[in-house]
Formats: structure tokens, C-alpha cells, sequence
């Protein structure tokens, strides 16, 4: 028995539990994106308002442009080698579509960020 | 006669050793991201009708979009929710060291890609692997000479 004693007190000792949230990118404020009007607004004003795209796709003559924000939740536990996690990653994500004169046409935009959530890596976030 | 460590605290003296110099881990991970499209969210989007306005009302900001010949596009929609298991393996070489991580998760994601035509109205969609979505839709964008050729045949 004595001699389980140190290992396993080295044992105990190593695990542990941990979260973690990272961000990426700043936010994308709701305002900011509901001020876009399609057909008036260019891709100038755009990049004006919300600054410098995530990616920019050509569409032909057109093109499109990537806006987004990522929040990531991580719930783990490790012991000795072995690690467990639950991650959730979520988004607020806006593309914004421009016609050949880079006036701006559609508007897609999915606010979820906020939804991410903290799990135990035995649980499901359904 | 001594008869040596258990076989249970030899086993965990060995995993102590290893995890020292943080050279070995296995990894267990549920991965959730972003949210799956429902069958219903796609019922009211019918191909070769619904515009690009009505998909991006209805099913919110893809996670990508890629040219779709010359004057098309299409649209990727991508979610997992997984579990994986991983391995890595790292050894210190002086000031430097080697790793090696295996993780089959990302393979694993799903997704929906939905093609629009000239006029940017939808003509049909798929439902798939992301990976497998990706490789399909990741091709070269055109070039100027051929967006002026496509456009000297439409007139």
C-alpha cells in the first residue's frame, strides 16, 4: 500500500481542471452593420465603418467581403497525460456583396458569438 | 526477496516520467461550432426560385463564399458537433524541439453548400462534409481575361 501512496500523490497532485475564452477580433457592432443600405451604400463606407474585411472574395466583377468575431469557450479537466475538453466556438459573422461599381447589393449577418457556452467534457451543448 | 513496484505504480511512475517534460498527451475533446442548419430552415428555399436576399434572410452570414463560374457563387454553411480523439508528441531538441499532433476532428465537420447562378438565384444545394465541400468549391477565381470573355458570349 505504501508504495501506491507516492504515486499517487504525484497523481493527484497533476490533474486539475481548467476553462478558458478566447477572442477573436473585435466585436461587430449591431448599429454599425443595420446602417448599411443596399444600392446606396459603396465598399469605401463600408470599410470606413467596419474597417478592414477578414477576407475579401472576387465574384466575377463583383465581390464580396468577410467580417467576423469568434468567441470560444473551452470547460476541461487533465490528469497526468490525458486531457479532456469541451469546446465551443461561436460567431458573429457579416458578409457584404457589391456589384461592379462596389455599391453595395446584399447583406448576410449571424450574431451567435454571444451563444457560446461553458460544457463538461461529458456533456453535450444540444 | 524484494518483488519489485506494482504493476499499478509502475504504470503511473512511467506516465509521471513521460508527462514531466510534457512530451506526450492524449486528448479527448467534444467540439461544438457554430449552429446546424435544420431541414425546415432549407424547406422554404426552393432551387431555382429563391434569391440570394431570401437564403441569406433565412439562413443568416456562410462561413464562406467562393466564386462559381465567373459570374456565380456559392455559399458554405459549416457545423460540428464532435467528439475527437487526439494525439501529440513533442521532443526537445537543444533550443529547439519536434512535435507531432494528430486529430482527425476537422474531418469530420458538416456543411451545406448552395450554388447560385449569373443572376445570384439559387439553383440547387448539397448537404456533405465540410472537407468534401471545400475541395469542391475551392477553385481558382477567374481571371480578367476570361471574365471579359464570358462577357463577350452572354453579350
Amino acid at each position: 500500500m505504501k508504495r501506491l501512496l507516492l504515486p499517487l500523490a504525484a497523481a493527484l497532485s497533476l490533474s486539475g481542471c481548467f476553462v478558458q475564452r478566447t477572442f477573436v477580433n473585435r466585436p461587430l457592432e449591431p448599429e454599425r452593420v443595420q446602417s448599411l443600405v443596399p444600392g446606396k451604400t459603396t465598399a469605401a463606407e463600408v470599410v470606413q465603418l467596419l474597417g478592414a474585411p477578414n477576407e475579401v472574395v472576387q465574384l466575377g466583377r463583383r465581390s464580396a467581403y468577410r467580417y467576423e468575431h469568434d468567441q470560444e469557450k473551452t470547460a476541461g479537466l487533465f490528469l497526468i497525460l490525458f486531457l479532456m475538453n469541451n469546446r465551443d466556438t461561436q460567431s458573429d459573422r457579416t458578409w457584404v456583396f457589391f456589384d461592379e461599381n462596389d455599391v453595395l447589393t446584399h447583406v448576410g449577418t449571424t450574431r451567435e458569438a454571444d451563444t457560446a457556452a461553458y460544457a463538461t467534457p461529458w456533456s453535450s451543448h444540444e | 526477496m524484494s518483488r519489485g513496484p506494482a504493476p499499478l505504480a509502475g504504470a503511473l511512475l512511467v506516465a509521471l516520467g513521460l508527462s514531466t517534460p510534457s512530451c506526450l498527451s492524449v486528448t479527448w475533446q467534444r467540439t461544438t461550432s457554430q449552429h446546424a442548419l435544420t431541414e425546415q430552415a432549407l424547406a422554404n428555399l426552393p432551387p431555382h426560385g429563391a434569391s440570394l436576399a431570401e437564403c441569406l434572410a433565412q439562413l443568416g452570414a456562410p462561413v464562406l463564399v467562393r466564386e462559381h463560374r465567373v459570374h456565380g457563387l456559392v455559399l458554405v454553411y459549416a457545423w460540428e458537433n464532435d467528439r475527437s480523439l487526439g494525439l501529440s508528441l513533442s521532443v526537445p531538441l537543444g533550443d529547439r524541439s519536434a512535435s507531432l499532433a494528430f486529430t482527425d476532428a476537422r474531418l469530420r465537420a458538416h456543411g451545406i453548400a448552395l450554388w447560385f447562378d449569373d443572376d445570384w438565384t439559387l439553383t440547387r444545394w448539397q448537404r456533405g462534409r465540410f472537407a468534401d465541400l471545400v475541395a469542391t468549391t475551392n477553385v481558382r477565381p477567374a481571371t480578367v481575361e476570361e471574365i471579359e470573355e464570358e462577357a463577350r458570349v452572354n453579350g
